[in-house]
């Protein structure tokens, strides 16, 4: 009996190391790879395309696909709460990265120049934010604003929100550069304070320009993360000072404006759109310097 | 070494987290032994309510219950799907950046909130897809939304959060998986073994730390979360994050801090171990 | 490098610029989808103010905000029993009658006068409730429902709130109904209540503003005899609209809301009707009562524009504009009188007021109380009540 199930295996494994089997197998599997992978990422965005269709649809309501219309993309500004809060997650979310990206390099220094066991330390202490439960940051700075109420009884709203969100994107901001540091050599550094560079210079011409890229990632995850942000912003507003998470959440049961459905994708185009200027650009910028390069060398 | 000078920019990022994250951990440490309305002190009083109340009220567990079994299984079809996502775009031959961009970070750009709340219209017996698909003669009938069993698993629940957290495994499993030493898989395959033994002896093994971590990262944020279980919950479901969400509404910071905490202790035991794994912490983003 | 920087400078400037006005701001605290946001702009723009909108779903949400403190709002919203229960423990200022030109006792409807004169019955230094709280829009409690599904609009007229609390008979249906729930624990609880005394489980019509350990559990009870499809507060009109639910506990006027909205374009009350031909409201012979009012806050600073707001939405006018689009009942007669004689050639809104239970005072068959506010102990007794019931 086992004798039998094992000659039986064998020609089975013989069977698929036959060269033609072995090669129509191979073209299979990565055809059910790619397809999987295809899948997985429509998975990740048919809800983004189901806020697109909706953004087209003339009808308010949700089931119901009734005309193609633009007209919801004029919509945007006119809904008062909406555009308001519009403004208000941009203006966080821009103020928040770029005070966090500044603070951010600063301190991603700082952590890089400490000895191994503290850098550790500090890296770990970083890791809280990020880690962390939403709702428990959340709650965490709104008792700690709470308690700043004492002296400044209006801190709600747009102060404890910009704080909350610097918060937040301090430790992602902080985690691209780190790497970065540590690929740079720190003799270049030495090298600038030996030809009498003052040690701000020497940051600023020195090192900021070997880890921007990581400063790039930094800004990019940063903003990512504040423009997308529900639960710490939630617990940490006041003074009507809502963000477009907080309306969606507090219009989500109701018939909300489908202009907000017209929002969102105009945003996610607009935000590919930059990336790939940038992007674009950047790499205009390298094939350059890389001609330029070569000419010298001609 | 200059550089090891610099050091001292640490300091005002020291002070900010000690106010920012030590303060009001003191601050709820105290609180679960006070009964007090809010953090008005003046009428507090010292209490084990909040203590008691944590082991005896059917709520609680219950709440405990969904949010693990529904975090869980979030996870563990998060994990099923995002490893070989990962595998993949780690051996194609593709500008990898460009698609791990397209994975994780533009879907971000889309608000999570409605893109949940896209989910919710999905699985709804009458939705946008059904009226498209309707009107080209198709008829398509998913009533998962409502559906609800007494484990305390929704199954709405859970696709909810795996499309929202799938990337957070996708990246530190790629992260790894891209730093593995090719030479190695070589060295492997020289040796004898087929691809099967080298991917279960050398890289699975070598891809343990972006595992450990993508599976915190999943799980944290899916059984604490709030929004998604309300909106895609149905109403029916407490989640350890509603109830937290529902006391701190109802100005009962006492027993609020305390569920809190238990989060924050599940939150420790998981730095704990991503220390463990990962101690310059490359895995995280 | 340097462009993106100053496009960067700029876009912030602006933004910045756009976010600050040193205009006065007035916050208001309100119910979702409860204003004409049009008019709001009119006022802003006739007084040269800002009004900030924030948003909450029930009595219970105002009641937090407004004790957090972390927005001292100038206007709130509530529903009768928390403005009494707010006003007993000190957190709203009276009114100043004299500052509002458009006040007139005798501009309310009849009905709402029942309603004002339940409230402030032990607390004798309240002399006129109109010193507390200005009504804004008033209604009552009833059930939506699918009117597609055959048999259902006789099972519910049958019923009663039983529809709601009871599993249906098997069978009656060609498949299990999908019923919704409010999910505000203190309307629960008295609508629950309601039943209880219909059925004889308990003895006592006034149940539903009685809080003890012997009705949570009879509400408990009445809640666990069937299972929710959802519960959910302003969702639930929508839901029974889509046709994902057939039958929820709701605000008549989320039912006109709904109506509203489905009719916005429509031409001829054919059409509406038309429309609106898939849904249905039911008001049970003794239901709840409420009125929601416009109440000052203490931590007010803005006092004076407070009055103005409230003076500005009680002209007649103005109130008509407004219950165009929130499809609750207006408390102004003269505003009622407008509506029912389609002054304004506003055909659908006429047809809305003389068909359906739009106007409580009119219709005489049944019995709707106000509530009474719970003690914070009991609140959070009756909403422990409900988390248990779910956790079944």
């Amino acid at each position: 009996m086992s004798s039998k199930v094992l000659s039986l295996s064998r020609k089975i494994v013989l069977f698929f190391r036959r060269p033609k089997v072995e090669k129509t197998l191979k073209i299979t599997i990565s055809i059910i790879k790619w397809v999987f992978f295809v899948f997985i990422i429509f998975l990740l965005y048919l809800p983004i395309f189901i806020i697109a269709v909706q953004s087209f649809n003339n009808s308010q309501l949700m089931y119901d696909f009734t005309e193609f219309t633009f007209k919801w993309y004029g919509m945007i500004f006119q809904e008062r709460a909406l555009r308001q809060a519009i403004m208000n997650s941009l203006l966080i979310a821009s103020l928040a990265t770029l005070i966090s990206t500044v603070l951010g390099t600063i301190f991603s220094i700082g952590i890089h120049s400490l000895t191994k066991k503290r850098r550790q330390k500090m890296v770990l202490l970083n890791q809280v934010p990020i880690l962390n439960a939403d709702i428990v940051t959340g709650i965490s700075l709104m008792l700690v604003f709470k308690v700043f109420m004492y002296i400044f009884p209006d801190i709600f709203g747009f102060t404890t929100m910009l704080l909350a969100h610097i918060f937040f994107c301090l430790p992602y901001v902080i985690l691209s550069i780190l790497p970065k540091l540590s690929e740079l050599d720190d003799n270049l550094y030495d090298a600038a304070l030996d030809l009498y560079c003052k040690p701000a210079t020497g940051i600023l011409k020195v090192i900021i320009p070997a880890i921007s890229s990581g400063i790039f990632t930094g800004m990019l995850m940063a903003f990512t993360m504040s423009i997308d942000d529900f639960v710490i912003s939630y617990f940490n507003t006041g003074q009507g000072f809502d963000n477009v998470s907080i309306w969606i959440y507090a219009s989500i049961g109701r018939q909300m404006s489908p202009a907000v459905y017209a929002y969102n994708t105009a945003f996610s185009f607009l935000m590919i759109a930059l990336l790939i200027v940038i992007s674009v650009r950047s790499s205009l910028k390298k094939r350059k310097n890389l001609i330029r390069f070569s000419q010298n060398k001609i | 070494m200059n550089i090891k000078k610099l050091g001292r920019l640490v300091v005002p990022y020291l002070i900010w987290m000690c106010v920012l994250v030590g303060l009001p951990l003191i601050i709820m440490v105290v609180l679960t032994f006070l009964k007090s309305n809010a953090l008005d002190l003046s009428t507090a009083e010292f209490s084990f309510d909040s203590w008691r109340l944590l082991f005896s009220d059917l709520t609680v567990r219950t709440a405990l219950k969904n949010s693990v079994v529904n975090a869980g299984i979030a996870t563990i079809i998060c994990f099923i799907i995002g490893y070989p996502v990962a595998y993949i775009v780690a051996n194609s031959n593709f500008s990898n950046k460009l698609i791990i961009l397209v994975l994780t970070v533009i879907p971000m750009w889309s608000n999570s909130l409605l893109r949940n709340n896209a989910i919710a219209n999905l699985l709804s017996e009458r939705s946008i897809v059904n009226d498209v698909l309707n009107n080209i003669g198709l008829s398509f009938i998913w009533p998962i939304r409502g559906v609800f069993y007494d484990s305390g698993f929704s199954p709405a629940v859970v696709i909810g959060l795996v499309l929202t957290y799938l990337p957070f495994m996708i990246l530190p499993i790629y992260t790894v998986l891209e730093k593995i030493d090719k030479s190695l898989l070589e060295a492997s395959m020289d040796l004898g073994a087929n691809k099967v033994k080298t991917f279960f002896r050398v890289t699975f093994p070598l891809s343990i730390k972006g595992v450990t971590t993508g599976i915190i990262m999943v799980f944290l944020p899916s059984f604490s979360g709030f929004a998604i279980p309300k909106i895609l919950g149905s109403g029916n479901l407490v989640f350890i994050g509603t109830l937290i969400d529902s006391r701190f509404m109802n100005r009962n910071y006492n027993f609020g801090s305390l569920l809190s905490l238990v989060i924050l202790l599940i939150i420790f035991g998981s730095m704990a171990l991503i220390f463990k794994v990962d101690k310059e912490g490359e895995t995280l983003i | 490098m340097k462009k993106i920087y100053l496009l960067l400078g700029v876009v912030l400037t602006s933004l910045a610029l756009i976010a600050c006005t040193s205009k006065p701001k007035l916050y208001v605290l309100n119910w979702g989808e409860y204003i004409n946001e049009d008019l709001v702009e009119q006022f802003e723009n006739e007084y040269g103010v800002k009004v900030v909108l924030s948003y909450a779903d029930s009595s219970e949400a105002m009641e937090q905000k407004v004790k957090e403190g972390t927005t001292k709002f100038d206007i709130v919203i509530p529903s009768d029993y928390m403005i009494e229960k707010l006003w007993d423990e000190g957190y709203l200022q009276a009114i100043d009658l004299s500052k509002l030109s458009n006040f007139d006792h005798s501009a309310f409807v009849p009905g709402l006068n029942g309603i004002m004169s339940m409230m402030f019955q032990d607390n004798p230094e309240v002399t006129n409730a109109y010193t507390v709280s200005m009504p804004y829009f008033w209604g009552v409690f009833g059930l939506m429902y699918n009117r597609q599904l055959s048999g259902l609009e006789a099972y519910i007229e049958a019923n009663q709130w039983g529809a709601v609390f009871e599993q249906e008979p098997a069978n009656l249906f060609t498949r299990p109904l999908k019923v919704g729930m409010y999910d505000a624990s203190r309307l629960t609880y008295s609508a629950s209540l309601i039943y209880a005394n219909d059925k004889g489980l308990v003895d006592d019509q006034t149940a539903l503003n009685k809080f003890s350990t012997v009705y949570l559990q009879t509400s408990e009870q009445v809640l666990s005899q069937r299972s929710y499809t959802l519960w959910a507060t302003d969702m639930l009109k929508k839901d029974v609209e889509a046709g994902n639910l057939d039958l929820a506990f709701v605000y008549v006027g989320d039912f006109f809301d709904t109506y509203l909205i489905l009719t916005e374009n429509a031409k001829t009350t054919e059409e509406a009707t038309q429309l609106t031909s898939h849904i249905g409201i039911f008001v049970p012979d003794t239901t709840i009562a409420f009125y929601d009012g416009m109440v000052i806050p203490a931590a007010s600073r803005n006092v004076d524009l407070a009055h103005t707001f409230i003076n500005y939405f009680l002209d007649p006018e103005i109130a008509y504009e407004n219950s165009g689009i929130v499809g609750y009942t207006t408390v102004l007669t003269e505003t009622a009188e407008m509506i029912k004689n389609a002054t304004k050639g506003d055909v659908i809104r006429s047809v809305m007021a003389s068909d359906y239970p739009y106007d409580p005072s009119t219709i005489q068959d049944f019995t709707a109380i106000p509530l009474i506010a719970f003690s914070n102990a009991d609140t959070d007794s009756v909403a422990a009540m409900i988390n248990t019931v779910k956790s079944k």
